[in-house]
């Protein structure tokens, strides 16, 4: 689908909208038909009568792919918010993303939010394994055996409320779509923290010599915070090293550092005025932390961190 | 040299800052342990500074209010400061970027807890609303409420065996299995679980955690489908979920 008819598209969906706003729906590009799944795709509903769903697709990136989930997020959009999760073993990245969100032209859906997010090897909230509200379990199913060393022994958790109606249990599906709704934001603040609490040593000196700061970070114990503030400036390469070394941070942490999916949202579906703020941001690091001939303040680095995390709506954390 | 106790989840960060304090004549004093085994006495302590948000369970939490409300009912006299990387000119609260000139004068016109209604908020998550759904009546999430149901169920039974005399195959089946206690504990221990390392940084996080050894205590009865009489008898099931219940009450009563 070239983009001009995509945007017609979205145009005349747009007209005849009737939507419900409070219907939510998920769709999922994961491992599916390894858990069962026959079909290329089916719906799961949610406890308690709403219109709320989660859509499951088994589908490996390629052109096509693409054009059937802009077609699916589409048609959904009409019915209320979606938020797509795209698996990255099977072959998303980012530019994934930003041709998805840019060919709709989701700045045209006003009365449904879009986003994408990209996940993958169990270290996001989505997983079960990772949060026990979470959706996805093991081998492409919605269920999961936690062990932990507090426990005293494993718990079975399943996501579904009855698998011959297909229905999902109500609690999951809310955990999932709140910690969501508040992912870029949480990710963005916690950055924010580690950062500063990372750059402890230089705070309280009265002078900082030019590249200090910058030798500081690529010292080898620094390594993690150096990678995910590339990655927040977009310059950690999909199949690079750098990936592969920040994979490797969040399994040992079992934390999200990616901002592959965080960064082609914040410019394309959060609006343009904090777009621009991403922009100078990501240019003060850039130029300003990560530079052997740095000028900058630690004091515009907060302001500016603070006025992206103001212009998001809602609390940090759910 | 004056002492300032203090709570910080970042180790480095008070590191970094004790020369900037000395400078100023103030020693920095860690609260340790505080995460293990509940904090210690306050009694000696005149100045409490947190360095909030809290960092626990992979979140950024903020207690502060806690603390404060903690403080103003067992401690009142303590001076609670927070620090953090928040811009805000609180009087009782230092911007780690922007720190005062003078830290005598800073404390010296720091307000009492009495004096103020609410630390600024740290941006975390918002512990008191982890608390309030900890203690709802129902609900999804409410963790009394399911202890209350498996306390209720395992109070009939033990007055059915002790008072009543009752086959305890007939408890067994009519109260224990009727009821699906075995699947109530399950949810009461998963929530518990779920919600124990959000508490971590509370101040009376050393209750949770006598609450924590009393549920390992009393979990092999449960695990072994009640089947067991002198199990629920001997482990003193209902003493200690009512022990239990007791604790956590307090807690609830002052802080959800």
């Amino acid at each position: 689908m070239s983009t001009a008819s995509s945007k017609a598209a979205v145009s005349d969906n747009l007209k005849g909208e009737n939507a419900s706003r409070q219907n939510r729906i998920m769709i999922v590009i994961w491992s599916w038909r390894y858990g069962g799944m026959k079909e290329n795709t089916d719906e799961w509903a949610v406890e308690g009568n709403s219109g709320d769903k989660l859509v499951r697709l088994d589908l490996k990136m390629s052109s096509e792919a693409t054009d059937i989930l802009q077609q699916k997020i589409q048609s959904y959009a009409q019915q209320g918010d979606v938020f797509v999760f795209l698996h990255r073993r099977h072959g998303y990245n980012q530019k994934n993303i930003k041709a998805i969100l840019e060919q709709l032209n989701v700045e045209a859906y006003t009365e449904s939010t879009i986003r994408c997010f990209l996940f993958g090897e169990g270290n996001d909230k989505i997983y079960i394994a990772n949060q026990s509200k979470g959706l996805l379990g093991t081998r492409g199913s919605f269920s999961a055996k936690l062990e932990n060393d507090t426990m005293e022994a494993a718990i079975y958790i399943n996501a579904i409320a009855n698998e011959d109606q297909k229905l999902l249990k109500r609690k999951h599906f809310d955990f999932v779509w709140n910690q969501y709704s508040h992912n870029f934001k949480a990710k963005i603040f916690e950055l924010k923290e580690d950062l500063f609490h990372s750059l402890s040593p230089f705070l309280f000196l009265k002078e900082i010599q030019a590249g200090a700061v910058y030798n500081y970070i690529k010292l080898n114990e620094n390594q993690l915070l150096m990678l995910r503030l590339l990655s927040f400036i977009g310059k950690v390469r999909k199949g690079s090293n750098l990936e592969t070394k920040l994979r490797e941070f969040e399994q040992q942490h079992r934390r999200s550092y990616f901002f592959d999916d965080c960064h082609i949202n914040l410019k394309i579906t959060y609006g343009e005025q904090l777009a621009q703020v991403y922009k100078e941001l990501c240019a003060n690091i850039s130029s300003g932390l990560l530079a052997y001939e740095a000028d900058f303040s630690f004091q515009t680095l907060r302001n500016q961190f603070d006025e992206m995390l103001q212009m998001m709506a809602g609390s940090t954390y759910n | 040299m004056k002492q300032i106790s203090y709570i910080a989840t970042n180790r480095q960060l008070p590191q970094a800052l004790h020369p900037w304090f000395e400078a100023q004549n103030y020693s920095l004093q860690a609260l340790l342990n505080y995460d293990k085994t509940g904090i210690p006495p306050l009694s000696n302590t005149n100045i409490l500074l947190l360095f909030v948000p809290f960092f626990h369970n992979n979140v950024y939490i903020s207690i502060e209010n806690v603390w404060k409300k903690y403080l103003e009912l067992n401690y009142p006299n303590i001076l609670l400061l927070t620090a953090g990387y928040i811009k805000h000119t609180h009087a009782n609260y230092l911007d780690l970027l922007q720190l005062p000139e003078n830290l005598e004068y800073f404390i010296e016109h720091a307000k009492s807890l009495s004096e103020f209604e609410s630390m600024p908020f740290s941006g975390g998550l918002i512990i008191e609303d982890k608390l309030q759904k900890f203690y709802e009546g129902h609900g999804d999430e409410s963790l009394t409420d399911e202890l209350g149901k498996v306390y209720r169920i395992v109070t009939m039974a033990t007055d059915e065996v002790k008072i009543h005399q009752s086959s305890y195959i007939e408890i067994l089946e009519n109260l224990f299995q009727a009821n699906n206690i075995v699947e109530k504990w399950g949810v009461l221990i998963n929530r518990w679980h779920n919600y124990l390392p959000f508490f971590e940084g509370l101040p009376f996080f050393g209750t949770f955690k006598e609450v924590d050894a009393i549920l390992k205590q009393i979990a092999p009865f449960f695990e072994q489908k009640c089947k067991t009489e002198s199990q629920l008898i001997d482990f003193h099931i209902k003493e200690k979920l009512h022990i239990i219940k007791q604790k956590l009450e307090i807690i609830g009563r002052q802080y959800a």
